[in-house]
């Protein structure tokens, strides 16, 4: 998507946040939170409970006013706290899915999705015409009629998208709105949402703190810790090139270990020893020096096991301590150098014995050193 | 919290200048200045006239002419601690009355298998119904120790001035009953949310049922009884009705009747009457206070989330007998009055003094009915009662809810102070507020003294904590987001309030609306400093016909009042069961 952003460089993008920063008393929730988002882009904000997500989508849609920073609209500036710039809420021509779905218990599915219609005086027939058609798109044809108060979770989510919708808004804010749902349902939900944006090429914000949801449905993922932005990316790019421990604990099930770079091999790989006694080559970002303390973290499914010893670059003696047989998968805890280490192999075949000694690949482009504080955001 | 409203960031020097000069920030001072003129520059103007040697005038001040003098009067010799040890001493007899009864008949009702529990639960706050000034019409009528229909009816059989409802004792007992159901809605609340494990977990540590009451029960409520107990005492305090009916007789004088015969017997002493007035709202206000810091330690109250109601006691042999009593005494405080009101105001001359006397059916007609509907000053007083009472709730309902709203769903400056000169009057005795209004009113030149207008607008301070905290409590039940949306859908805050706002907090805005029209029909202590002969309300013209003693036509007025609010209340509980399955 990063290409995305550059083909459309002389356009405004459609969303632009900069420098925002939100208190509440003297605590700031959000704070110097910039991101930018391209015509048609769907982006993911990503982190954990009480990081400060909803507030920054509030804030974008205007139910909250910053205390510092701007929000720009297409090119346009709604909020501007400095020139003290407010632009209401239904001014911003902004569609929100809310986690509790508000749906209004007194009308009925018709009326809830005719509503943003009704607010701006279109013509009976063009609302009729138009919230049927939006309730077909949303899979609810031939439920008009039915009051909004017997809804199951799942159709009030879907009412809830037709009327965000249905007035063809500028920008789509979502904020958890499969998080009241069941697995089951949130994973076909996830996926109808998908498709449904991919049709309608709405420009969208999702917030979240489900990583999976996060990954399969963004184009580009913003992760938050404690109010600030920590990482902005594709979400392959945040899985292989994270810039924290943070990071890279929370968009997967990495092995993470401390360790000190012994020396660099080359502008991008390097030596480490960690501080159980390891010995790996591991990729970096060419800014670490020899001796600086680092995390490195190596994905599951990118070690190899084998039974032979060759004696290739990159490989370790181990010995497997159990193992967990899952089908299309086996994960393996291995015993490198005193410490445990998660593995998981691909393929249905035997799993490998347990207590029984192995050679452990860990290929050097694949391991990915980070250093302890890098906690600067990255552009896209 | 939502920013509905948001103000802007900038929060540089002079920047507050330009929020007050805001629309927000004019919207803000104009209902500032509304609640200040209804209810803090009454206080002001009283507290002011205390320290004056002259009755008010206006516009008039003589600023040098500030003294103690006032003050001094009124506690020198033993007038006022005479006057201070009645009031606090029947109003302690009614708060121990009220909590003996309330917590007794509530934990009956809920924790117990008393047969037609849940019927008990729900008539259990009949009393808070009847109004105190009829509720005092008809104990005097029962218990008066000449003539009451209950010492005529023992001395038939032998028993001499069995009961006398003059003295401390028979007031405190009429204090009691019709103030019991406020303890019983605070101990009913807490008993309904009690975590039952607490007991079950003393009951597994080997304590006896006696025990685990007095040593895990009571603790837990303990709060709810205080609480409840201090508010009584407060309102207790504040009552006029009563102590103005039942303790005159008896030669017992009350601070509120004092302060009224000071200010309405000539020669009046409207400037004593204010320092004593003052003196009264400085234990009201302390009172208050005491109970907000009770009811801010009330966290231990544990809820259970399961909403599991607790097992119940099972009575054994008592259950028969129990519900006797229980029932019996909601029988003996609700339906004796009205049965005694409505023989009074069937019977022709009043002149009984036996049983065969009281038993007379010649005596018995429907000509003071007629002659109480036909008398000009009743019809008038009904109509301007209705009057007025129409209008506090166009006005309140209105100024309420914005009110409620600022203060629940806006982030406006100043909302918090909105919320506490709200609730002000809790503390403020409705005859002070009458006291303040005029001399506020005749102290300032427009023509409102003298018009309904002044006792719509004094009704409408008096009334403001319970009108408010109605519509708050249906306004927090209401997601937050459901608002939202609707800004986000495109619509502005007028067109949310009018379409999803109000639909959905109706249930409760019109329960505070009933709440409202039955709070002002049935008022006495506030419009007893304010009316004129053309402006009486329909309780003071019963209160008036009393003191001239045409107890027949007081009769008549009471069961009409009774039946009006009757039907009003019947008509909320019917629209709060019907408009309820909206709110989640
Ligand atoms: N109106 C408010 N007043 C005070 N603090 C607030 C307010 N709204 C949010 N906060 C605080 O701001 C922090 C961030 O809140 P926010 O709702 O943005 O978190 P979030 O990332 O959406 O979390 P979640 O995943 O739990 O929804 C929280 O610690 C919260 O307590
Ligand atoms: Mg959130």
């Amino acid at each position: 998507m990063a290409v995305a952003c550059q083909a459309f460089e002389s356009q405004a993008p459609k969303c632009q946040v900069e420098a925002l920063t939100k208190r509440y008393g003297t605590r700031a929730v959000v704070e110097n939170v910039s991101f930018e988002i391209a015509e048609g882009e769907f982006v993911v904000v990503l982190g954990p409970s009480g990081c400060g997500k909803s507030t920054t989508l509030r804030l974008v849609a205007g139910l909250a006013a910053a205390d510092g920073g701007r929000v720009l609209l297409g090119g346009k500036a709604v909020s501007d706290a400095a020139s003290g710039l407010f632009v209401r809420p239904e001014r911003r021509d902004i569609g929100m899915v809310f986690q509790s779905y508000a749906i209004w218990p007194h009308m009925d599915v018709f009326e809830n999705v005719a509503y943003p219609l009704r607010v701006r005086k279109r013509g009976n027939a063009e609302i009729k015409q138009r919230v049927e058609n939006m309730l077909a798109l949303v899979g609810l044809a031939g439920e008009a009629r039915r009051s909004a108060a017997q809804l199951s979770g799942g159709q009030m989510q879907r009412v809830a998208l037709a009327r965000a919708l249905v007035f063809d808004p500028t920008l789509l804010l979502f904020d958890e709105p499969l998080s009241n749902l069941d697995l089951k349902l949130r994973e076909r939900l996830r996926l109808e949402l998908k498709e449904l944006q991919r049709r309608t090429g709405l420009t969208s914000i999702y917030v979240t703190h489900d990583q999976a949801e996060a990954v399969e449905l963004a184009d580009r993922i913003i992760v938050m810790e404690s109010g600030r932005v920590v990482q902005v990316g594709a979400p392959h790019e945040l899985y292989r090139r994270p810039l924290s421990r943070f990071v890279a604990q929370f968009i997967s099930s990495a092995n993470i270990f401390p360790g000190r770079v012994l020396a660099r091999i080359s502008d991008d790989c390097a030596s480490v020893r960690t501080e159980t006694g390891r010995e790996l080559a591991a990729t970096h970002d060419g800014s670490v020096a020899t001796g600086d303390l680092v995390d490195v973290v190596i994905h599951p499914e990118d070690c190899l096991l084998g039974e032979r010893a060759p004696e290739a670059p990159d490989s370790h003696h181990a010995r497997i301590v159990s193992r967990r047989y899952q089908g299309t998968s086996t994960r393996y805890t291995v015993d490198w150098a005193g410490a445990p280490l998660e593995v998981a192999a691909l393929g249905s075949e035997a799993p490998l014995a347990q207590d029984s000694p192995v050679v452990l690949t860990v290929p050097r482009e694949r391991a990915r050193i980070i250093g302890r504080s890098a906690i600067a955001a990255s552009a896209p | 919290m939502t920013a509905l409203v948001a103000s802007p960031g900038a929060r540089s020097r002079g920047a507050w200048l330009v929020a007050a000069l805001s629309p927000r920030g004019l919207f803000m001072a104009v209902l500032f200045a509304g609640l200040f003129f209804l209810i803090v520059l009454p206080v002001l103007a009283l507290v002011l006239g205390s320290f004056l040697p002259v009755p008010p005038r206006a516009l008039a001040i003589d600023w040098s002419g500030l003294t103690l003098a006032n003050y001094r009067e009124t506690l020198s010799g033993g007038g006022f601690l005479a006057l201070l040890r009645v009031t606090l001493a029947a109003a302690m007899i009614g708060t121990a009355g009220a909590l003996a009864i309330g917590a007794s008949l509530a934990w009956l009702a809920i924790r117990t298998n008393v047969p037609g529990r849940h019927l008990l639960e729900s008539i259990a706050i009949l009393p808070m119904f009847v109004p105190p000034l009829v509720g005092a019409f008809a104990w005097d009528i029962l218990a008066s120790p000449r003539s009451g229909i209950i010492n005529i009816a023992l001395r038939s059989i032998g028993i001499e001035k069995a009961v006398n409802i003059y003295s401390l004792g028979g007031i405190g007992f009429v204090f009691a009953i019709y103030y019991a159901p406020y303890v019983h809605l605070f101990v009913a609340a807490a008993l309904r949310n009690f975590d039952p494990t607490h007991e079950e977990a003393a009951r597994m540590c080997g304590a006896s049922s006696w025990r685990c009451f007095w040593q895990i029960t009571l603790p837990l409520i303990s709060p709810a009884l205080l609480s409840s107990g201090l508010l009584v005492f407060v309102l207790l305090i504040e009552l006029f009705a009563i102590p103005a009916i039942l303790g005159e007789p008896g030669n017992l004088h009350f601070i509120s009747v004092r302060i009224w015969e000071m200010v309405g017997f000539t020669p009046p002493k409207v400037n004593q009457a204010s320092a004593l007035g003052v003196l009264m709202l400085v234990i009201t206000v302390t009172l208050v206070l005491l109970q907000y810091r009770v009811l801010g330690k009330r966290s231990f109250v544990t809820v259970s989330g399961k909403g599991l109601r607790p097992d119940v006691v099972a009575l054994g042999g008592a259950r028969w007998p129990l519900a006797f009593v229980g029932f019996g005494y909601i029988l003996f405080v609700v339906l004796l009055p009205y049965a005694a009101l409505l023989f009074i105001a069937l019977r022709k001359n009043l002149f009984y003094a036996t049983l065969g006397a009281l038993a007379d059916t010649r005596q018995l007609s429907l000509d003071q009915f007629a002659l109480a509907f036909s008398d000009p000053v009743v019809r008038a007083s009904f109509l301007n009662s209705l009057a007025v009472s129409l209008g506090t709730v166009a006005i309140g309902s209105v100024l309420y809810f914005t009110i409620a709203y600022v203060v629940q769903r806006t982030s406006l400056a100043g909302r918090r102070a909105l919320d506490v000169i709200t609730i002000l009057p809790v503390a403020i005795p409705g005859l002070i507020i009458g006291l303040g209004y005029l001399w506020t009113w005749i102290s300032l030149p427009f023509g409102i003294y003298g018009t309904l207008w002044i006792i719509i607008l004094a009704y409408l301070s008096q009334f403001s904590p319970q009108g408010v905290r109605a519509i708050s409590g249906s306004l927090v039940q209401i997601d937050p987001e459901l608002e939202e949306s609707s800004r986000l859908c495109g619509a502005g805050l007028a067109y949310t309030l009018r379409r999803i706002v109000v639909p959905l907090a109706w249930p409760g805005i019109l329960s505070a609306m009933i709440l409202l029209l039955i709070l002002s029909f049935r008022e006495l202590a506030t419009a007893l400093f304010l009316y004129t002969s053309t402006t009486q309300v329909f309780s003071l013209t019963m209160f008036d016909f009393w003191l001239r003693g045409s107890t027949n036509l007081v009769a008549v007025m009471a069961l009409v009042q009774t039946l009006v609010l009757a039907i009003l209340v019947l008509l909320a509980r019917r629209i709060r069961r019907e408009r309820t399955p909206f709110i989640t």
